[in-house]
């Protein structure tokens, strides 16, 4: 299991996120508080849009496998950069060495030129039964550029596929909709290969312009009965809190309250231990978020398939 | 000082649910509390320690809503309560109260109540259910305000396809060996872990074992004397329905007990709709059942009433997040 933060809003130093709240995202990666059974050792990204950078477009990139609280270079860049766009993830993963920590299966994932980024918090169950028929509902030019050994890359790769046939005016109901049918997708081949225990799918994406995020899960509540206790039995978490700017008010981390809704964070769980001014997602939701006028809007619906 | 505990104690609410040998029980774990003009009495998000009765003065009740700040809630007098739903839940205060000007207090630490419904189980169920009421009083409201809000804002009613699968879709009996489960798996789980052997077997025999169906509804709106469910594999989905458009509340997965208000406010009929969201193998304890058990077998029934009174403060707090978030969001536009 994962920890997963995204941001959108009036441009925030990245250390106000990742090391400075009392359940900053670095702490999350030796001591999350939603989350028992697993630590999140096996990787950090980030992406990072920042409209004052040259070519804002394109992202910040930076991946390591190396235990982001001990890492000098993520701490420095974090004290620089203010992006006005973040997706940042921690990996989790069981501790065995069937497991493969490596650059490639770090998230988020970003392929060539794409302009959308994808982390997941959650896992397939028999994915590795699976995976080969979600290439009929992948794109080969997405197909060619899946390297790790990730679900999670191959379910970036089919939402890329259905992302290229949504044919709405507006970007924000064309993810909606690619989102939608990726979830389709993955619950049609598990139909087929009969599986049937609990696989969270919260999904993070973003292009620097939108954050979209799921809290899912197939088959909540079944698992097999011989299996030894897992995070991924549970319902995994997702909040968000917004506000005008986040930082340090009043003797504590939060957004401020200001006349203008002009940020959000969307996190698997709060930055600070006091959640009071966060709000939990619903389970089988969809939320995203945009500007609009310089102010944040949220859609979300519920997630029937 | 125990008289003037004593006295204090008789005073209030829990006077009239606890005898007089059970009120200077409770005088010998509670402790007397004054607070100056601007003291605080709990701290919104700080980790609970027991609850507080007002005895003399008065307290401004505040919580830190998102999206609207720092807001009143209410103003708190004489005998009421400040921090009941953690003696329940035992989780971090969802309000700041705070003293409005000299104010005396009755604190009750989780300790009394621990200690409460270890040896006097029956006093503790009286207390339990006089909290309880209280906050599904408080519920009621919340429901009525979000009823209001949904019918001013745009909500994709419920297709009429998506009526008549939840119609169609209904439970099944299936016997104990299609669980999957052993009562020895079962037992070992920390949900039925609080039950005896007798109480744990009495509660196999009155049940029902079902089946359901994703999309299949156990309890409506508006049911009176509707069955109690617990959840051994699936999940389900509670929602508050206004015209046939629906507001989600919370998913309960396995292991949670549900039921309708009725079983908390006798004459309340169930607010909420509570629907599988995903195929489920649930006990079922007919309202009749309950009934029986609640009369024969009061120890088995204070334990359910204990998960019964969780899972509404679940809802309770459930209600308030999905307030904010109709207020905030964009839903099922």
């Amino acid at each position: 299991m994962c920890r997963i933060l995204s941001y959108l809003g009036n441009p925030v130093v990245i250390e106000e996120f990742l090391y400075k709240p009392d359940n900053s995202f670095i702490k999350q990666s030796y001591h999350p508080k939603y989350m028992s059974h697993l630590l999140n050792l096996a990787g950090f990204g980030m992406v990072a849009w920042d409209k004052s950078s040259y070519d804002p477009a394109l992202p910040f990139i930076y991946k390591t496998i190396n235990l982001p609280f001990y890492d000098e270079n993520l701490k420095n860049l974090s004290s620089k950069i203010t992006p006005n766009c973040l997706l940042a993830h921690l990996r989790g993963v069981p501790y065995d060495d069937r497991h493969v920590v490596s650059m490639q299966n770090v998230h988020p994932f970003i392929f060539g030129d794409c302009q959308f980024a994808l982390a997941h918090n959650g896992a397939l169950a028999d994915f590795e039964l699976m995976k080969y028929d979600f290439l009929e509902f992948i794109m080969p030019r997405y197909a060619k550029c899946i390297q790790g050994t990730t679900d999670s890359e191959w379910i970036y790769a089919i939402f890329l596929s259905q992302l290229s046939k949504a044919s709405h005016d507006s970007i924000v109901h064309n993810v909606m909709e690619a989102i939608i049918e990726t979830l389709k997708i993955i619950k049609k081949v598990r139909e087929n290969y009969h599986v049937r225990y609990a696989s969270p799918v919260n999904l993070f994406i973003t292009n620097g312009n939108l954050i979209a995020a799921t809290r899912f899960v197939f088959d909540y509540g079944w698992r097999p009965l011989d299996a030894t206790v897992s995070t991924h039995f549970a319902y995994h978490s997702l909040w968000y809190t917004f506000g005008e700017q986040f930082g340090f008010y009043n003797n504590e981390y939060r957004m401020k309250n200001g006349k203008n809704k002009s940020s959000i964070i969307i996190a698997s769980e709060p930055l600070t231990e006091d959640t009071t001014t966060w709000i939990e997602v619903p389970e089988y939701s969809l939320v995203i978020s945009y500007k609009e006028d310089e102010v944040i809007k949220i859609l979300s619906q519920d997630i029937h398939i | 000082m125990n008289n003037e505990k004593i006295l204090l104690l008789q005073n209030t609410p829990l006077g009239k649910v606890l005898n007089s040998q059970e009120i200077e029980l409770a005088a010998q774990h509670i402790a007397l509390k004054h607070y100056m003009q601007g003291e605080p009495i709990i701290t919104q998000g700080k980790k609970s320690n027991g609850m507080f009765i007002i005895c003399q003065g008065s307290a401004l009740e505040t919580t830190k809503i998102l999206g609207a700040g720092s807001t009143n809630l209410d103003t708190l007098t004489i005998g009421n309560f400040i921090g009941e739903i953690t003696i329940i839940d035992r989780h971090p205060y969802t309000t700041s109260v705070v003293a409005a000007e000299k104010t005396l207090c009755i604190h009750l630490p989780n300790s009394y109540f621990d200690m409460l419904a270890f040896t006097f189980p029956e006093a503790s169920h009286r207390v339990i259910n006089m909290i309880m009421t209280n906050i599904c009083n408080r519920l009621k409201f919340q429901n009525g305000n979000i009823l209001n809000i949904m019918q001013k804002i745009n909500i994709t009613p419920q297709t009429m396809l998506g009526q008549f699968i939840k119609t169609f879709n209904k439970p099944k009996n299936i016997a104990f060996s299609d669980t999957g489960f052993t009562l020895n798996d079962l037992m070992k789980m920390d949900f039925f872990s609080i039950f005896s052997d007798v109480e744990f077997n009495l509660l196999f025999e009155k049940a029902e074992i079902i089946y359901a169906p994703n999309q299949c509804t156990f309890i409506t709106e508006g049911d009176k004397e509707s069955g109690c469910y617990i959840i051994l594999r699936g999940a389900v989905q509670t929602s508050i329905v206004e015209d046939n458009k629906f507001a989600k509340l919370c998913v309960l997965g396995p292991m949670s007990l549900f039921c309708s208000i009725t079983y908390l406010l006798p004459d309340t009929p169930a607010t909420f709709n509570y629907a599988s969201c995903e195929h489920a193998i649930l006990l079922k304890f007919t309202y009749e059942t309950m009934q029986e058990i609640r009369k024969e077998y009061p120890e088995l029934w204070y334990k359910l009433f204990s998960y019964i009174a969780q899972t509404f403060v679940i809802f309770f707090k459930s209600a308030q997040r999905l307030e904010i978030r109709l207020n905030s969001e964009i839903y099922n536009g």
